[in-house]
């Protein structure tokens, strides 16, 4: 029946809706699914060709039960989203090759759009946010074509309509998005496998700095409310290191330990002050939101010294900031830090002194014996650590490609080699102080970043990603020092790419950052990490704390009535264009001016309970109401006459003529 | 249960005509219109609720808002469905006679007012096929539904479905209208072998006369080799086709169909074989006359006096039966 049948044309558009909805999957897909696609996709175009025969219930059972025993022994977990979205796309395939009615390809296009909703879980980029959008469009124009008469075939009218109703519905989805309270996860879900940590990890050996300087991928953005601090201020502090093997640093104890050392509430100003030693000193305050991209690590970057955090973040003794969950997914918080501060400037415990000076003893012999002569020679640490800095500025080189490191690694670098990157340069100088019984540590983050001057916040890459030290010192506390730059300065006063020879700059952040070196490039670079950023900013960070303060912000308040009265009146605003544009589609066609004469003087005989009958010719009414008002008699006539002549005779110059007789004509 | 079922239908319809009064022509408007998400519409709302709860515990901004598009999407489609029908304005026109048992065609008109589309729109008598009409260049539109016929007599097609699920499928709008048409539906032939020797008689005392004097009786579909003496030209001038002017003269016999001519018959039956007489009869070029009880038509043999006892055997003791 025609009503039932399927439009040939609506199945082209599901040919192509379904490929391009699956394409995205292709990277996580196991083959055989692959193949199963083209195999089912390649047999539907053959049908749809009408060279080959539909499937038979045996061949359609077999493919079902093959994707079934690929789902159950082609994933080794079988409760996580790739398994999932598998079975789903496997139902998709199977679906297109067996449907046979209207309402089945609805089904098969119901089923795109959740397709399309997983391939959201997969990547949120401002590209793959496009992709999807053409997705839905594209399934959108399957199902209006579904819909439509098989006779008719007009592909443009179909694209306009299904992008018309795809406009209109945007408001009020965008409205569902802001008013409808956003619930946290209902049910424990399977997460993604094989999710690569990234960036700075917590441990430290050499070469570890120098590979993600190849990196050009972004680690965190940056917005700040108050004016940007100077290029050489902006230490990113993530982990300190304190213990030291000989060739690898790593902090003190796992984090599951040092727990009950965090402080996660953020009016415990007292407790830091007087047992831990932070001590902010007004003047410098900085606002900032940090949107820092999944590192499935558990700590946040942050300007020494936060004072105010949000959310399940912490503080540790050691000042580094902490998240209570890993970062599986980009993180945005806001902090307060004050530049100027003063940590552990009174005393360092004992157990704190024993772990800012332990040292493998059996490594690295030459560096111990020459720092203890140094001290010896300076007489006091302050003098050691000028005189150490002052060898890295006369004889080092600093460089992306060091000679490969032995067994006593430090000795080596520091008395032969002589070339090396940041990690190097920091763990030396650490073991060197140390050597001298002086308190040190390993401090590894970010420094710098760079400006886009387009939306005004700063993005940091992983080339960005550094090691520096600090040490400590009675009345002081502890002091960062940055031994890279004593033989770089240009690596902190400006960017990684100031600091290295020629050779080295063209290794920097992979080809997209050797593109950067041409002018327009790098400018459009900057516009499309803008345009990516606010699109975060603005609509993938909107979580259940920024709608809520959005709201308060915009309705005053949370009660459910104020939501729903706002909702309500929204909804209708963004409702009332669509429903005002159909009713103007259906009006009718604007009235000839005859027939407006005629209307006006039926209206002016009816103030005198004349109405003209049903059927009743205008002569026949005009005579009815000379009878009534002889008075008028002649005008009523006239006017009779001249509308039949305008009608019958097509007279235009009776027109004007029978205009200014009913108009003139006063009751 | 029956019972139960058949006084729901009864007083649904009684409903109906209440909230939509029977006219020839029926402007649709959201007083007449009705409007329901369909079972796929159903499955779109619970994809679209599968859709927000993967956002909800994934925590995915991008996937919630993908719900919220499919469900103002759903909310659009309501409004453009229920326009696919409102502005509507659907007219009976005239339907043709057929034997029972055949289709009975309604020509049904449809007009927009406005410059909207109207596409996907399907017509339905409640015994009939239906019929799928797009309103997309032109204003106005005219097709033709049937509706099945089982007896003879006036066929009543009950109220016209008109329904659309365009664009998206999401929602089914329909409406029912009783347009007030009925269709004639004559009696379904019986082949009932030569017409009986009894059925010709000859006519008293007349003279055979040849064609051209005599009483006019009517006009029927010129054939090749009539005389062009007869052409009724005046009607040609009208554009109404070659017709004769038909003399009925003065033969020496004619033709009647008559009741008594099948004894012992039902009388369903009767009028079947009469029927088949009757088209048989008009293949010729003969005068017949029909004679039923209570009933007698005078020979002729115009087309209009075959439509004319065609009818009268359709309606045959029916007039009654109808009025209630």
């Amino acid at each position: 029946m025609l009503i039932k049948q399927m439009p040939r044309q609506s199945l082209f558009w599901v040919f192509v809706a379904q490929t391009i909805v699956i394409a995205p999957h292709l990277t996580h897909l196991p083959e055989w699914i692959i193949l199963t696609w083209l195999l089912i996709l390649g047999w539907r175009i053959q049908m749809y060709r009408g060279l080959w025969r539909s499937p038979k219930p045996i061949e359609k059972v077999a493919l079902v039960a093959l994707c079934g025993v690929g789902l159950l022994f082609g994933y080794s977990r079988l409760f996580a989203l790739e398994p999932m979205v598998g079975l789903l796309v496997a139902a998709f395939l199977l679906k297109l090759l067996e449907m046979q009615q209207r309402k089945e390809l609805l089904l098969v296009i119901f089923i795109g759009f959740f397709v399309t909703a997983t391939q959201f879980l997969f990547s949120i980029t401002l590209a793959a946010t496009v992709y999807g959008v053409i997705s839905l469009l594209l399934l959108l124009v399957a199902l209006v074509s579904a819909n439509q008469d098989v006779r008719i075939d007009n592909s443009h009218a179909t694209v306009r309509k299904a992008a018309g109703l795809m406009i209109q519905s945007l408001p009020l989805m965008l409205l569902l998005f802001i008013f409808i309270p956003k619930l946290g996860s209902l049910w424990n879900v399977p997460s993604l496998k094989n999710a690569a940590k990234t960036g700075v990890s917590n441990s430290m050996s050499p070469g570890d700095f120098s590979r993600l300087g190849l990196s050009n991928e972004v680690a965190f953005r940056v917005t700040f409310d108050s004016e940007l601090p100077r290029q050489s201020q902006l230490y990113w502090r993530g982990l300190v290191f304190s213990n030291f093997d000989g060739r690898r640093w790593s902090p003190i104890s796992d984090f599951s330990r040092i727990q009950d050392e965090v402080l996660w509430a953020v009016d415990n100003t007292e407790a830091r002050s007087n047992t831990w030693q932070m001590r902010p000193i007004p003047g410098r305050e900085t606002r900032y939101q940090v949107m820092l991209e999944a590192s499935q690590q558990s700590w946040l970057y942050s300007l020494p010294m936060p004072i105010e955090w949000k959310g399940a973040t912490g503080l540790s003794r050691d000042m580094t900031l902490l998240s209570k969950n890993p970062i599986t997914e980009r993180l945005t918080y806001e902090l307060v830090s004050t530049l100027n501060f003063e940590f552990e400037p009174e005393r360092l415990s004992s157990l704190g002194k024993f772990q800012a000076t332990q040292l493998p003893l059996d490594f690295n012999p030459k560096t111990q014996q020459l720092a203890l002569k140094w001290l010896r020679e300076e007489g006091s640490a302050k003098g050691l650590m000028e005189r150490i800095l002052r060898l890295y500025n006369d004889k080092f080189t600093y460089t992306l490609q060091p000679p490969t490191l032995g067994r006593h690694s430090v000795d080596e670098f520091l008395w032969t080699t002589q070339q090396g990157f940041c990690e190097h340069f920091a763990s030396s100088f650490v073991f060197f102080m140390r050597s001298a019984g002086v308190p040190a540590r390993v401090v590894v983050g970010y420094q710098g970043g760079e400006l886009n001057p387009l939306d005004n916040y700063l993005i940091v890459r992983q080339k960005d990603a550094h090691a520096w030290a600090e040490v400590w010192f009675q009345g002081q506390g502890w002091v960062r020092v940055d031994p890279t730059a004593a033989v770089a300065p240009e690596r902190i006063e400006h960017s990684l790419e100031a600091s290295l020879s020629s050779a080295d700059v063209g290794l920097v952040g992979g080809f997209m950052g050797r593109a950067g070196a041409f002018g327009w490039v790098k400018h459009l670079q900057l516009q499309w990490d803008a345009s990516n950023y606010r699109w975060q900013r603005w609509v993938l960070a909107f979580d259940r704390n920024r709608q809520n303060d959005f709201l308060k912000h915009l309705l005053g308040g949370l009660q459910p009535w104020r939501i729903t009265l706002a909702f309500i009146s929204v909804a209708a605003l963004c409702l009332a264009p669509i429903i005002l544009r159909l009713l103007w589609l259906q009006r009718p066609p604007p009235l000839s001016p005859v027939a407006r004469c005629l209307l006006r003087f039926e209206r002016k005989l009816k103030k005198l309970g004349l109405v003209r009958r049903k059927g009743e010719t205008l002569g026949n009414f005009a005579t009815r109401a000379a009878e009534h008002q002889p008075n008028y008699r002649e005008q009523f006539m006239l006017i009779a006459k001249l509308y039949e002549r305008v009608v019958y005779g097509e007279d235009n110059a009776g027109m004007a003529a029978l205009k200014i007789r009913v108009s003139n004509l006063k009751l | 249960m029956l019972g139960l079922k058949k006084y729901l239908q009864k007083s649904f319809l009684y409903w109906l005509s209440k909230r939509i009064p029977a006219g020839r022509s029926v402007a649709l408007n959201h007083r007449n219109i009705f409007i329901f998400p369909s079972k796929s519409g159903f499955v779109f709302l619970l994809i679209s609720v599968l859709v927000w709860l993967l956002g909800t515990n994934y925590q995915s901004n991008l996937a919630l808002l993908c719900a919220y598009f499919m469900f103002a999407i759903f909310v659009v489609g309501l409004h453009h469905t229920f326009s696919n029908l409102s502005g509507l304005t659907v007219t009976g026109l005239s339907s043709q006679a057929v034997f029972a048992g055949d289709d009975c065609g309604f020509d049904i008109q449809l007009q927009r007012a406005g410059s909207g589309n109207y596409e996907s729109i399907i017509l339905q008598w409640p015994q009939g096929r239906a019929q799928l009409v797009n309103l997309q260049k032109d204003s106005k539109l005219q097709t033709r539904v049937f509706c099945k016929t089982t007896k003879r007599g006036y066929c009543y097609p009950g109220r016209l479905l008109i329904e659309s699920y365009y664009p998206l499928g999401l929602f089914r709008c329909w409406t029912h209208l009783d347009l007030k048409v009925k269709g004639l539906v004559y009696p379904a032939p019986i082949n009932a072998g030569p017409l009986p020797k009894d059925a010709l008689s000859l006519r008293e005392g007349g003279a055979v006369a040849t064609d051209g004097g005599e009483d006019f009786i009517g006009l029927k579909n010129y054939q090749h080799g009539h005389s062009l003496k007869h052409i009724a030209w005046k009607q040609y001038a009208r554009g109404q086709g070659m017709l004769l002017k038909d003399y009925c003269d003065y033969r020496s016999h004619q033709l009647w169909l008559q009741w008594e001519a099948l004894p012992g018959m039902a009388r369903e039956a009767r009028l079947a074989r009469l029927c088949y007489w009757l088209l048989q009869v008009s293949k010729t070029e003969e005068c017949y006359g029909l004679r039923l009880p209570k009933v007698e038509i005078q020979p002729n043999s115009s087309l209009q006096h075959k439509l004319k006892v065609l009818q009268a055997l359709a309606l045959f003791e029916l007039e009654t039966d109808n009025a209630d």
